[in-house]
């Protein structure tokens, strides 16, 4: 039997629907990084749904069906910047360095991070706080993971009596207050320039001031990928 | 109704509302109880006073938005809902406020107003500045305890209502880091940057607003200790801040 021509055989099953998934992950990836933009350059209350099917090309069916909503788009785009912070921060090689030399050099490449992607830097300090209470979980999340990371200097370091229970959270909080006010007066350009002092307000509680300024330079040496 | 610390009373400075004060009370230098009679306002839906609230229409809707920004948040607190936690009408509200905006900024200074006024009143100048540091900040948590609203209205909101609430915000808690550090100079301390001191009252911010999101509200005052502690680390050395008199009150 002649086989049909190329454009008339069916076609194979699960093909069209692989195609269509990827096409959709890539269409959904391009509203979300829209998205960043204009939450930032915005902010997430004024943010229209409209603003972000414009600067996306979309029409707002597709929109809804690929993100779901403003505040799901949100939570998409936090979800997108955390996951580029988060591979910042896992450059730092973990092989190298004692704890606090690995908490310093997170620090500085996050502080680098920072200060060269303000856009998205916005979204993850900024514009998730104002997105509802499931955006606030995740933002939650976020910093309960720092914290945690912090949290293992108490085994680390040399204490001769417990540190208050509230350290972290003060900490890891403060500095991003710090960093949300920088942003938000779009004094961003020195932030890096933070990072020594920043670095000593995180370690010394743990470490004592001699330990910490010891590792806060073995961690600026380490190198990362 | 006679409330025990709002009542008409001229013998202290504090700011006034609408002939009443909000009393502060001034503390012996050196005295460390934790009960300093400041207003322990009844529960309710505004946190404020009966008096207070029936007193007068500005009062009433100064009252009306604390409330209703407290439990809706910025954005959902809308003039309806403020007007109705006020018992006014719409009408009333814009002969007094030319809209939502000056409205939450006049409640907001007059919180900032009242807390700087509190800590002012509580730091006992012989004690030296780490002690006085405490007594500030007892000042400022029991103001928060007596009406924790004012913490969701002043601290957790704006930070969810966008840029301009949080500059807001931030004039704010730049005043309260500027009454907390005054004196400093003279106790000979260790230079602490402006983005140190600035993280500092803002992580201090973060964990009072935690207490009274996870429904801690009545332990904000347990914070004393870690607060004061936390607070004067950079100022003293991490080994000193612990032995701050006040640390242990």
């Amino acid at each position: 039997m002649a086989s049909l021509p190329e454009h008339l055989r069916p076609i194979p099953a699960g093909r069209e629907k692989l195609s269509r998934e990827v096409m959709e992950e890539h269409q959904r990836t391009r509203v979300i990084e829209a998205a960043i933009v204009v939450f930032a350059e915005k902010g997430y209350p004024a943010t229209t749904v409209d603003d972000l099917v414009n600067a996306a090309r979309v029409g707002v069916g597709s929109f809804y069906a690929l993100v779901g909503g403003k505040e799901e788009c949100l939570v998409a785009a936090y979800e997108t910047v955390i996951k580029e912070a988060r591979a910042v921060a896992t450059a730092v090689p973990a092989s190298e360095g004692a704890w606090g030399a690995q908490v310093a050099a997170g620090l500085r490449v996050l502080l680098q991070w920072v200060q060269g992607e303000p856009v998205k830097a916005r979204i993850a300090l900024i514009e998730i706080q104002s997105a509802g209470p499931s955006a606030l979980r995740l933002y939650e999340e976020t910093l309960s993971a720092v914290t945690a990371f912090l949290a293992r200097g108490r085994e680390v370091g040399d204490l001769s009596r417990p540190l208050p229970e509230t350290l972290e959270r003060t900490t890891v909080n403060g500095i991003a207050w710090l960093l949300h006010r920088r942003l938000s007066t779009q004094d961003a350009a020195s932030i890096d320039s933070l990072f020594g002092e920043l670095a000593q307000l995180i370690l010394v509680p743990y470490l004592g001031e001699e330990r910490a300024e010891r590792e806060i330079a073995a961690g600026n040496l380490i190198p990362t990928a | 109704m006679n409330t025990p610390g709002l009542k008409p009373d001229s013998s202290v400075q504090s700011p006034r509302i609408s002939g009443y004060r909000l009393r502060v009370p001034k503390r012996e230098a050196g005295k460390t109880e934790t009960s300093v009679g400041l207003p322990r306002l009844p529960p309710g839906r505004h946190g404020l006073t009966r008096d207070f609230v029936v007193k007068n229409q500005r009062d009433r809707l100064t009252a009306g938005i604390i409330a209703a920004v407290a439990e809706h948040g910025y954005h959902d607190a809308t003039v309806s809902k403020i007007c109705a936690a006020a018992g006014l009408s719409r009408r009333t509200f814009y002969s007094y406020f030319s809209s939502k905006e000056e409205c939450y900024q006049q409640a907001f200074d007059l919180i900032v107003d009242h807390l700087v006024a509190a800590m002012r009143e509580a730091g006992g100048e012989q004690d030296g500045w780490p002690a006085q540091v405490g007594d500030r900040i007892r000042a400022m948590l029991e103001t928060f305890a007596a009406n924790p609203d004012l913490v969701r209205f002043a601290v957790i909101a704006p930070l969810r209502a966008g840029d301009e609430m949080t500059a807001r915000q931030a004039a704010g808690v730049e005043r309260l880091l500027e009454e907390l550090t005054k004196g400093k100079q003279a106790a000979g301390v260790r230079p602490v940057s402006a983005a140190i001191e600035q993280a500092q009252v803002g992580g201090m911010m973060a964990v009072i607003a935690h207490r009274v999101e996870t429904g801690r509200q009545e332990q904000l005052l347990d914070l004393l200790p870690d607060l004061v502690e936390l607070f004067l680390m950079p100022f003293l050395g991490g080994a000193q801040a612990g032995t701050a008199p006040l640390a242990e009150g």
